[in-house]
């Protein structure tokens, strides 16, 4: 772990024996439930389930703590409790010590999340987004990679009568992530290094806002079976596969009108290596606040016309191309009062292949509760 | 004779029910400040949605807000923003749990707004009932 968090976990726990007026303790949660009708079932970024309801790839706990301090400055930390590493463990989201010279301008520095997507900035609260997990096909499209160590400036500024964010961001990342399959787990350390990006968000009144953002860094992902007699999944075990600069773009926009709520983003990563493919994804989602319920409808979609790495369920120890997945959901969420919404999905999910006789489809139930307090 | 009494007293407590939740229902919204100007709502909205901003003059300020519960918090955000209680605290949930910062300071009540504004040397910016608005106060804004 980075010194600088060993810094910034001191200075709040400072903080709070100290006894400062605006120390801030918030939690949230998500307690879901999701399955597939197929024996096995391998959602990007979520793991792998099957047709026995399980609580792993989306439930969560975090519990945030932050304080004002003088002068502008501020630290603040989020940690979550979650199932990753094939097992539930307890780990920093995000913690920064952030500065504030004038309203419009904040510097920050620590671990950060990027804001790649609308959503990425709350992808772990499930309280502050309609669906039950963003669409996969568009927020799996950088892997694991959501957090980096470094530093960003931030401004914020009045423009024709909503606001203009503008965030520029650099650092790196060492990232292990998992398979999370339990009959074959394998992992891929992922190293970024030379990341720059930059985010424009432009909120009009919450009514509409649009967000793009583009990053670029090098990329080096090694990859490992865990299975005794698996071998590499990539290559040699041990040798670097990617060493490739990457770039990635999205734009999106949110509408909440008249009741009417129209959600979309089109991204697309650029890298030329072995273990990630350059890709393209989008999704668009409707719908229509009733009262205190929201049905909705959602659509999306990912491709690789030279296919990307993808851990095939039928044969989780072979590696094979995908081609295409795309999704279609139809979902309500319900608040059931200021602290707690409930979210119910059904979503068939399709899976095309380069060897097309490896495509399938799985019907995916989810439901959630998710809380804050 | 009890009928009629019974039937008066109902009607008379009704007349006042109204008449009371009537009265409350109309009291303004003053959002106050220690210098004279003014504010539009769309300036008052990056101020307390920020947690702080600058006044047209180029002024920084500090919002002050109050705990949820109180009456005068749910229809200043209603008549300024069009916003409740609900989407407010869904907002600040959004905010808090992505690190882009905390809600403006609660403190208990106008009083207290009033103590900071005026024995303070920073720029403090708060709302309240028109008819809890001390005469030391500026009215940046009045919300009917």
């Amino acid at each position: 772990m980075p010194k600088i968090i060993y810094l910034l976990l001191m200075l709040s726990s400072a903080s709070a024996w100290a006894g400062v007026p605006t120390l801030e303790i918030k939690g949230f949660g998500t307690a879901g439930l999701v399955r597939a009708d197929t024996p096995s079932f391998f959602l990007p970024e979520y793991g792998t389930f099957g047709q026995r309801p399980t609580f792993s790839p989306n439930t969560r706990f975090g519990l945030n703590v932050s304080s004002n301090l003088s002068d502008g400055w501020t630290v603040a930390s989020q940690f979550i409790a979650e199932n990753v590493n094939l097992g539930y463990t307890v780990s920093l989201d995000w913690g920064f010590v952030s500065y504030q010279p004038i309203p419009e301008l904040a510097l920050r520095g620590g671990r950060l999340i990027i804001s790649t997507w609308l959503f990425s900035q709350q992808i772990k609260v499930g309280y502050s987004y309609l669906w039950v997990r963003p669409p996969v096909e568009v927020y799996s499209l950088l892997g694991g990679f959501t957090n980096i160590n470094g530093a960003s400036i931030l401004s914020h500024l009045p423009l024709g009568g909503g606001e203009l964010s503008t965030e520029v961001y650099s650092g790196l990342e060492d990232e292990k992530t998992y398979t999370n399959n339990p009959a074959s787990p394998t992992s891929t350390d992922i190293r970024i290094t030379d990341l720059i990006g930059v985010d424009l968000n432009y909120s009009y009144k919450d009514i509409w806002t649009v967000h793009a953002s583009y990053l670029q860094a090098r990329v080096v992902a090694t990859a490992y079976s865990q299975a005794p007699v698996a071998g590499p999944i990539f290559g040699t075990v041990n040798t670097p596969l990617d060493l490739h600069l990457g770039r990635f773009f999205s734009v999106g926009g949110k509408m909440d009108y008249n009741n009417f709520i129209f959600i979309t983003e089109v991204a697309r990563r650029l890298i030329d290596g072995q273990a990630l493919q350059t890709a393209s994804a989008w999704y668009a989602t409707l719908g229509y606040r009733i009262s205190k319920i929201t049905p909705y409808l959602s659509y999306a979609w990912q491709g690789s016309l030279s296919g990307s790495f993808y851990v095939h369920p039928d044969a989780p120890t072979v590696t094979t191309l995908k081609k295409e997945l795309y999704s279609y959901l139809v979902g309500v969420n319900a608040q059931v009062n200021d602290s707690v919404i409930l979210k119910a999905e059904w979503e068939p999910a399709f899976y095309k292949f380069i060897d097309s006789t490896k495509d399938f489809r799985a019907n995916i139930a989810s439901v959630s509760a998710n809380f804050i307090f | 004779m009890d009928d009629i009494m019974k039937k008066s007293i109902a009607s008379l407590f009704a007349i006042t029910l109204f008449l009371y939740t009537h009265s409350a229902r109309a009291e303004a919204i003053v959002v106050v400040s220690n210098a004279p100007g003014s504010i539009s709502t769309e300036e008052l909205r990056n101020i307390y949605f920020q947690n702080g901003g600058r006044l047209s003059n180029g002024q920084v300020v500090t919002p002050l807000d109050y705990k949820e519960d109180n009456s005068a918090r749910e229809r200043f955000y209603q008549r300024a923003f069009g916003r409740s209680r609900v989407q407010m605290k869904a907002y600040w949930a959004q905010r808090i749990f992505t690190g882009k910062g905390n809600p403006p300071q609660s403190i208990e009540n106008a009083k207290e707004a009033v103590n900071l504004i005026t024995a303070k040397s920073a720029s403090y910016i708060a709302y309240m009932n028109e008819s809890e608005a001390d005469s030391k106060l500026a009215v940046l804004l009045r919300l009917p």
